[in-house]
């Protein structure tokens, strides 16, 4: 039997024991990892379709830093330190696809933080995201997602228009014989949108460009080919799909010997068109083996091949860049919450991350300083291999650009 | 010149890309009295299937080709006993089914293969240039194959017992049962035919143009054009209408442009159904 004396104390540890269950209870989760919250970074790309070869790398990119991240600690923000989750969509590069994805991410999974790939999903999303203050490192072609009406909207990609001028520059510094200039690009908003930058590119720089467009899908490039290579080119420049290599092979089965150009390279083209038709071949994407390109770049590069068992795309690397820049952002503006600085953060520091540093600026073109800026890269095909030949500082491409878009 | 003689070369390889594909289905409209939807998923199975034989594998490329073939082939014969034999003339249930079997397969072989274009590596290296007019010696061998394919499967159907008894059932097949057609073997060896030469056309351009999972649709829009504009049931109007159509796109995208290519196949399709409403043969089966 209990005793008066003894009743006291074993009331208030039963007390004790009560409330301790309640905090318990009460008190959030904590992320494995002893992360104190979970921050949901959101990404609406294509995985199936046409685009697919492009959005597979670039989603796992972004799985790459994400996880890089959360290795290295994950993000501290206003006392608190957040793991990092990334929502994958597939938006089948689709614009009824490309709404609904960003409507589930953000409305029903309260994302703040997004990237969309693709230029017909950018154009249907972005009037949304504008509204609930969403914060976008989009991929696309487009100029007009670049613009002070649409002020959450970053463009964390080089596009055709960034690209080109450095390229026609190193063409014609270094290849002077070249003087014309067939392209083939697809016919949709992505391949207008490279039309119209290689004709102002090729204005300034005095080659005499043709610009033909062909369905995304195209498989037999003869017909147009026929007509290309009837004017006699230097050099072909080409912008489209996966099966775009095609293009490649083709030219050289029907006796073209020059040049060629492109923004990009995929590693099935080996298999597809040949070492040896793609010999001298020059783009405008770093080759994550070269000693020229950054430390943090080639870092992912081995990261990459290591995951995922193929070589990264280079336009994959802006997946990773967005993540790290995002997260250099938000840990300089201290705070997850506060779109306003976050943005303003984007907007006006240097941002220095594993992958390298970088700003976003662009306001002489765009009228608002959401454009990724870095680097130009000439990367060329010797010997089987692609190597990066030349490095433009971002800087000297921003005057580059000035004079091009005068 | 050259330019013009190029063009028609060109125009004959995209002709033969369609031929193969578009007589089988003209045979299957002929015969079975219905539209397979999903026949343009076998010329993707016959590509897919010759890229995992020779290039996962490793197989010699002809020996990855008889299999594909074999294997699509196989499916075919289950594909019409189980899924179409019964919908023989009833024109609503067999477009359901077909375009169902044609989002499985095409769905099925995403998941399967993947989103990345597959490339199969040149079997025949080497470019003929003749009076500067290019071409791989692979098109070539290609084109000359589906040219032999026509006359193969004409020759068949005109010499052959199984071919008259095939153009009985098409022409009226109550009358070629009472006459002692075995109806079942003949729905079977049609089926067979069409597979056969719908997988084949894919493990032989699959080299020239890559393959990937949404080859199928396009093949079928495309061989319906051309049965629609050969006249249905007709397999020499499927192959010249085939032909037609490979010369619209070279020329279109020569001259005008690829993205004005599907824009003229609708345009004549309508021109010439207008004109001639059967097609240039005509419903009935004829050669």
């Amino acid at each position: 039997m209990l005793t008066r004396k003894k009743t006291l104390p074993f009331c208030m540890l039963m007390f004790a024991a009560a409330l301790l269950f309640l905090i318990l209870l009460l008190a959030p989760p904590v992320p494995a990892g002893g992360f104190q919250k979970e921050l949901r970074l959101g990404t609406s790309l294509p995985l199936t379709g046409p685009g697919a070869s492009y959005g597979i790398p670039d989603k796992r990119a972004q799985k790459i830093a994400v996880e890089e991240l959360n290795r290295l600690g994950g993000i501290s923000a206003g006392g608190t330190t957040y793991r990092l989750k990334l929502l994958v969509e597939d938006n089948k590069y689709s614009t009824k696809d490309a709404v609904a994805t960003v409507n589930k991410l953000v409305r029903d999974k309260g994302v703040k933080f997004m990237r969309v790939f693709g230029t017909a999903p950018c154009l249907a999303t972005v009037e949304f995201m504008n509204q609930k203050h969403i914060i976008n490192g989009s991929l696309s072609s487009s100029r007009k997602l670049v613009s002070p009406k649409y002020p959450y909207t970053f463009r964390c990609y080089n596009t055709s228009y960034e690209v080109l001028p450095p390229l026609f520059s190193w063409v014609r510094k270094n290849m002077p014989n070249i003087k014309t200039i067939q392209a083939v690009v697809m016919d949709d908003a992505t391949g207008k949108a490279v039309g119209d930058a290689l004709l102002l590119s090729s204005k300034y720089f005095k080659f005499d460009l043709t610009v033909h467009y062909v369905p995304r899908k195209t498989k037999d490039f003869y017909p147009v080919l026929t007509k290309m290579l009837a004017k006699e080119p230097d050099a072909i420049y080409a912008a489209g799909g996966s099966n775009w290599g095609l293009v490649f092979k083709s030219a050289r089965e029907m006796g073209f010997k020059g040049q060629f150009l492109a923004s990009t390279f995929k590693s099935e083209w080996w298999e597809m068109v040949g070492a040896e038709k793609l010999e001298g071949y020059v783009h405008c994407e770093p080759s994550l083996t070269s000693e020229l390109v950054p430390k943090g770049l080639r870092y992912y590069g081995k990261a990459y091949i290591a995951k995922c068992n193929e070589e990264p795309t280079g336009l994959s690397t802006y997946g990773y860049i967005w993540i790290h820049a995002l997260a250099a952002a938000l840990k300089k503006a201290d705070t997850v919450d506060d779109v306003e600085k976050i943005k303003r953060v984007l907007e006006t520091e240097t941002l220095c991350t594993p992958a390298g540093t970088y700003v976003f600026g662009g306001e002489e073109f765009y009228g608002i300083p959401h454009q990724l800026v870095r680097p130009g890269y000439i990367t060329q095909i010797k010997g089987g291999k692609e190597i990066t030949i030349e490095v433009i500082p971002a800087a000297e491409v921003f005057e580059l650009l000035k004079k091009v878009y005068r | 010149m050259e330019q013009i003689i190029q063009m028609v070369i060109n125009g004959v390889v995209l002709g033969s890309n369609l031929v193969m594909v578009a007589m089988g289905f003209s045979l299957l409209i002929g015969i079975m009295r219905l539209i397979q939807f999903a026949h343009g998923e076998m010329y993707m199975l016959g590509g897919y299937g010759v890229w995992y034989f020779s290039v996962r594998l490793g197989l010699n490329y002809w020996l990855g080709l008889i299999l594909a073939v074999f294997l699509v082939a196989i499916f075919g014969i289950v594909l019409e006993r189980y899924f179409l034999r019964q919908f023989r003339e009833s024109l609503l249930p067999a477009v359901v089914v077909t375009v169902a079997w044609m989002m499985i397969l095409e769905t099925g072989a995403l998941l399967i293969f993947g989103t990345e274009s597959k490339s199969i590596p040149t079997v025949f290296e080497g470019v003929i240039n003749v009076s500067g007019i290019s071409l791989s010696k692979e098109r070539f061998i290609v084109s000359l194959m589906a040219l032999a394919s026509i006359g193969g499967v004409l020759c068949f159907m005109s010499k052959t017992r199984a071919g008259r008894a095939m153009r009985a059932v098409a022409r009226e097949a109550e009358t070629a049962s009472l006459m002692g057609v075995n109806i079942a073997s003949v729905l079977r060896l049609s089926m067979i035919i069409a597979t056969v030469l719908a997988a084949a056309a894919g493990a032989l351009m699959g080299p020239i143009f890559t393959m990937d999972a949404t080859v199928g649709v396009s093949m079928s829009v495309k061989a319906l054009v051309a049965i629609t504009l050969g006249g249905m049931g007709s397999v020499g109007g499927a192959a010249l209408a085939s032909y037609l159509l490979g010369m619209i796109e070279s020329f279109t995208g020569s001259l005008v442009g690829a993205e004005f290519a599907m824009l003229i196949y609708f345009v004549t399709l309508i021109l010439v159904l207008l004109i001639r409403p059967q097609g240039f043969f005509g419903f009935e089966y004829k050669l």
